[in-house]
């Protein structure tokens, strides 16, 4: 038998042998948009595996392998040398080898080491719990520890398991509150810990696990252990930063990929223009159906990745219909929100080759495996270039070709990447952002570790130099208590219960219904935004209309409402500079600046707009509270205007409306480089600002602390400017429309 | 909302209004006081006052070529 790397990519289930891509015709691929790339295939670098047990040889050897790629033995190398290492390959190149197999190694050696597998996702740790088990490794005793693990199962999970998958949140609330009593054991012996799919600790969620694995130092520590990190990540700029910020200790960057690949062919796609003047398009989820219904239509295995749950169900709808009855019995729609039993089977059936194709929100997008898969639509940006990868890597098996096809949404980095496919297919400019510096995150998290274990001052090693900072407020408030030099959690209750990973503030306001049962939750500070009297709130797909909020009991109360409105608020800003913290000069006499900012949003009317045309039903006022936060933000000022000369005086609206679309064209894009959504980015734009006195232009971190998103903007400023003028410059409208300076979320509604 | 004004206002920081169409840069601006502190040697004008003033005429969206208070 031919000797292949150890690759894990979709293609050793039972699905035909020959790509489904023969049946195409070359007429059919251009008719599904603009061959834009052709990937050449790649050859693998493999090389001799290093010595290793004779029973993970064997285990290795049966999954038809004998040797490695060499980014693998790279990686096994330096972990088993003591050093953390990060993994950045590309999609399918068998990245989580990386960890197992040096994991396994130490397990064999001694069955007490342990080591512990983070995925982001339930799905996937139970996805490679499968892949783990098929090794029939004896001496390796992997489990599942998460929600879904039953209780009278855990206590034998502890006991037994060497090698246990979680999530960030489980060992958040379940494994660090109860190191010292339930998992001392494994705490003691724990040498590996494995962070997959990196990438996506960014932001609010990176930040708050990056918190969790300092933790998780600390109480290993507490145990006498020392464990090393093995993180893996998609192609992104800052892997080595990521990783180091990530964990707090220095590590190593294997990215040189040895895995092979066969031949992509990639298409680009922008629906039609059908309003020029004011940048109409067609919709992306009609023209996705299309080139998904074309592609099932002649046989080839497909899937279409959509941005929302609703997108996904409207695609496979149109799809549905295009294809007729009996074809469309072999498609499916997939994502979040199905039981775990209807999911289950709609992967199984499309992994045994039942069905040809899938219509998925990003559910899909990690390594759960679904079989071979020929061709990927990728309906819009899906938030990251990374994702775009992703989602294109889940076709193609071994050398067989693939086709990649991206669908340009209305939204200007949309339209942006589909005039710059050298973006997606380039360089990587997007960088994971995190930081430890946002006490509203950071704070929970020293209550949490404070009940662990009582702090001391050498702890900032773990938690960074907002330690001291932190510590001093909580000890004021009283929430930690000195004592003998170090300082203690004396309430109760366990404190990491309070933290959701998910959200920058722990305060939420809940959604109930007129029977008194809650149905959902939103953020506390969005609450005026999203739950003021008169809001419609849609949830599953049902509308609601609030009746009443209450700010200070934090709820609000619903009642059902056919789906007829929507509903958009207007917004009154106030941004107030706290302290500047880095500046640079710009051309002409303008200014970059990068700081600590308060924000003060009031919402202060609504508009109804009717679901089915978008026309305007009536504007309503509102008497809200104002909601604050102070964030990190950059700030552009420009020199001050020109005295009015004779009859003349400078256009102020003009001229304010030229920074506000600025600001709204620069926030678009903003998220290529930060890796975030645009709704994480405040802005606000001003003639004359009452502190800088000058024309004034604020971005800023749209959470209390902020996550590193303006930073990134003022490291990268001028070419993300470029960036921004290229979109405005070639977008084919006349005033403005939604690919450019028009802003989702405006709180102006677009109109200054 | 303005388009053009938001291409004007990142030509601007990105000094892309001049050199051409603009024959003329300018090195430093002192916002605090108000004024010129160095104009490009380069510029076809001496008043670098005069100047300053074109290019943010030029960022109102006014036409550049001396007609700005027209």
């Amino acid at each position: 038998m031919r000797s292949r790397g150890l690759e894990e990519r979709p293609g050793g289930s039972g699905a035909p042998g020959t790509s489904s891509l023969a049946a195409l015709s070359r007429r059919s691929v251009e008719s599904l948009g603009q061959t834009v790339a052709t990937l050449p295939p790649k050859e693998a670098t493999l090389v001799e595996p290093p010595e290793m047990s004779r029973e993970l040889a064997r285990a290795l050897s049966s999954m038809g392998a004998k040797r490695l790629y060499s980014h693998q033995l790279e990686a096994y190398e330096r972990v088993r040398a003591g050093e953390n290492v990060i993994v950045a390959t590309a999609t399918a190149s068998g990245k989580s080898l990386c960890y197992k197999i040096p994991a396994f190694e130490n397990a064999l050696e001694n069955p007490s080491n342990r080591a512990l597998f983070l995925y982001p996702t339930k799905a996937l740790a139970q996805d490679q719990l499968q892949k783990i088990s098929k090794l029939m490794l004896r001496g390796v005793h992997p489990a599942t520890y998460d929600r879904d693990t039953p209780k009278a199962l855990r206590a034998e999970v502890r006991k037994r398991a060497n090698v246990i998958l979680t999530n960030p949140d489980m060992l958040n609330v379940a494994l660090l509150p109860s190191h010292d009593s339930l998992w001392a054991d494994f705490f003691r012996n724990l040498k590996i810990v494995a962070v997959d799919e990196a990438h996506l600790l960014r932001g609010v969620f990176g930040s708050h696990v990056a918190a969790v694995l300092r933790r998780l130092r600390r109480v290993a520590e507490l145990h006498g252990a020392d464990p090393k990190f093995v993180l893996t990540s998609a192609t992104i700029a800052n892997p080595l930063e990521l990783a180091e910020v990530l964990t707090g200790v220095p590590f190593s960057l294997v990215d040189n990929d040895g895995a092979s690949s066969g031949p992509r062919r990639v298409i680009f796609r922008n629906p039609p223009l059908k309003d020029e003047e004011k940048g109409d398009r067609r919709s992306m989820l009609t023209e996705g159906a299309f080139v998904f219904s074309r592609l099932v239509a002649q046989g080839v295995r497909a899937i279409a990745f959509a941005k929302s749950r609703k997108s996904a169900e409207l695609i496979y709808r149109y799809a549905a219909d295009r294809l007729g009855p009996e074809l469309a019995r072999r498609i499916s729609p997939y994502r979040a929100g199905y039981t775990v039993r209807e999911r289950r089977e709609i992967e199984g059936r499309l992994f045994r080759g039942e069905l040809l194709g899938v219509v998925s929100t990003n559910a899909l997008e990690l390594g759960v495996d679904v079989g071979a898969l020929d061709a990927v639509v990728c309906c819009g940006y899906p938030g990251s270039v990374a994702s775009i990868w992703q989602q294109w890597g889940r076709a193609g098996r071994a050398k067989e070709p693939s086709l990649a096809v991206y669908i340009a949404g209305r939204d200007s980095l949309d339209q942006y990447l589909y005039e710059n496919p050298e973006k997606v297919l380039g360089r990587r400019v997007e960088a994971a952002r995190l930081t430890l510096e946002n006490s509203y995150i950071l704070g929970p998290h020293l209550l949490a570790a404070a009940y662990e274990a009582p702090l001391e001052d050498r702890d900032e090693e773990y938690f960074g130099y907002a330690y001291g900072a932190v510590t001093e407020d909580l000890v004021e408030s009283g929430a930690l208590v000195r004592s003998g030099g170090r300082m203690h959690y004396t309430r109760g209750d366990k404190p990491a219960w309070d933290i959701s990973l998910r959200s920058a503030d722990s305060g939420s306001v809940m959604v109930a219904d007129r029977e008194g049962e809650v149905i959902g939750a939103v953020e506390a500070r969005r609450a005026p935004m999203d739950l003021h009297p008169g809001a419609t709130y849609l949830h599953r797909g049902h509308a609601y209309e609030v009746e009443d909020l209450n700010l200070a009991a934090h709820n609000a109360l619903v009642r059902r409402v056919p789906n007829r409105y929507y509903t958009r608020v207007k917004v009154e800003t106030d941004v107030e500079i706290l302290e500047e913290s880095e500046k640079r000069d710009l051309p002409n006499g303008a200014a970059l600046h990068w700081g600590r900012v308060r924000t003060t949003d009031v919402v202060t009317q609504y508009k109804k707009i009717q679901v089915q045309d978008s026309r305007e039903i009536g504007v309503f006022p509102l008497d809200l509270p104002p909601t604050t936060f102070e964030t990190r933000g950059l700030w552009v000022t420009l020199p001050p205007l020109p005295p009015p000369e004779g009859n003349t005086r400078p256009n102020f609206v003009e001229f304010l409306g030229s920074l506000h679309a600025a600001e709204h064209a620069f926030i678009g894009l903003l998220p290529l480089f930060a890796m975030c959504d645009r709704g994480d980015i405040g802005g606000l734009s001003v003639a004359m600002h009452r502190q800088t006195r000058l024309p004034t232009v604020f971005v800023y971190d749209g959470y209390p602390g902020g996550v590193g998103i303006s930073e990134r903007g003022y490291d990268t400023f001028e070419e993300a400017a470029r960036d921004t003028l290229g979109v405005l410059a070639r977008c084919p409208c006349k005033k403005g429309c939604p690919a450019c300076v028009q802003s989702p979320k405006c709180g102006n509604w677009n109109e200054r | 909302m303005s388009k053009d004004g938001a291409i004007r206002v990142l030509r601007y920081l990105l000094g892309q209004v001049s050199p051409p169409p603009f024959e003329y840069r300018l090195c430093s601006w002192n916002a605090t006081v108000g004024r010129v502190a160095t104009v490009d040697l380069e510029s076809k004008y001496a008043d670098g006052a005069t100047a300053v003033g074109e290019v943010l005429r030029y960022l109102l969206g006014h036409e550049m070529s001396g007609t700005a208070s027209e």
